[in-house]
């Protein structure tokens, strides 16, 4: 069992631009069990300031990845967070793709005969054509 | 074409989304000592019934107020199962709301009928071996392993 087994696998894999910052893959993995999660337990989570968790979910909230509902619960205004439909499909096709990269890379380093290149090797050919960047900077 | 980099790069993702869901999942998942304080409160709720002072008195109000007390502070304080606002949650306390109800109901009834206070005393150990068994139970599917994904 992985920790991201939880995540639905179904739909496209698609790397997601939106998602993949850090602290915007924090948060949606942090959302994605859930169907609501309280602000102040997010932050936490996340482990960043209210500013920079606002200015994340702002742009998550843009891309209509997350919704969030604001109530008065203990006579304190509480704000609670869930992912949309949107954003889980996004968020699964997203993990999808990660998978995708990771084996085939795998797949790619098991299937080599030439011993003299090893795992080290600048670039696997592989057949997917596609080429991302994931050192993505923060936020 | 997949670089090392790269998939690097997505093996470092898939961890953070494991441990975050880890630590997401942690954080509202109920301790231990909780489930076995709404236990015990439970059974003496439903046991308290079985003496004589417990019936028609403040004794078994002031338990039955103890034991919702309790769970009130508990499910703000964690969101166990039946308070975690999801879907499996709504249905975890429909199910076992009616399974309690008729636990206790049944006793009664049968107590009522000359069945003995043993009738009560056994329904308020299955509360408790509700609550302390199967309570973390309910909670399974929300912790995951933190390891790694690759």
């Amino acid at each position: 069992m992985t920790g991201t087994e939880g995540v639905a696998a179904t739909g496209d894999s698609t790397f997601d631009p939106v998602i993949h910052p850090p602290h915007r893959l924090r948060i949606c993995a942090a959302l994605e069990p859930w169907e609501e999660y309280e602000f102040s337990a997010l932050r936490e989570v996340v482990g960043v300031s209210d500013s920079v968790l606002s200015k994340q979910l702002a742009i998550l909230m843009d891309a209509r990845y997350v919704a969030q509902r604001r109530a008065t619960r203990e006579g304190r205004q509480r704000v609670s967070l869930r992912l949309t439909d949107e954003g889980r499909r996004a968020f699964a096709g997203h993990v999808l793709a990660l998978r995708n990269i990771v084996g085939r890379f795998d797949a790619a380093v098991a299937n080599r005969t030439d011993p003299g290149v090893g795992p080290g090797a600048e670039a696997i050919g592989a057949e997917s054509g596609e080429s991302l960047s994931l050192h993505s900077a923060p936020g | 074409m997949e670089t090392q980099p790269d998939a690097a790069g997505a093996r470092r993702a898939l961890d953070e989304i494991a441990q975050v869901r880890a630590q997401a999942s942690a954080r509202q998942r109920t301790p231990r000592w909780m489930w076995q304080l709404l236990g015990v409160l439970s059974f003496v709720w439903i046991a308290v019934l079985a003496v004589p002072v417990g019936w028609n008195t403040w004794v078994s109000w002031l338990a039955l107020g103890a034991f919702v007390v309790a769970s009130s502070w508990v499910a703000r304080r964690t969101g166990f199962a039946p308070f975690e606002g999801t879907r499996h949650g709504r249905w975890v306390a429909a199910i076992w709301g009616a399974g309690e109800l008729a636990v206790v109901i049944a006793a009664v009834v049968l107590n009522k009928n000359g069945a003995g206070p043993w009738v009560l005393v056994t329904a308020g150990a299955v509360m408790y071996a509700g609550l302390v068994l199967l309570g973390p139970l309910t909670e399974r599917h929300v912790g995951t392993p933190t390891r790694s994904l690759s």
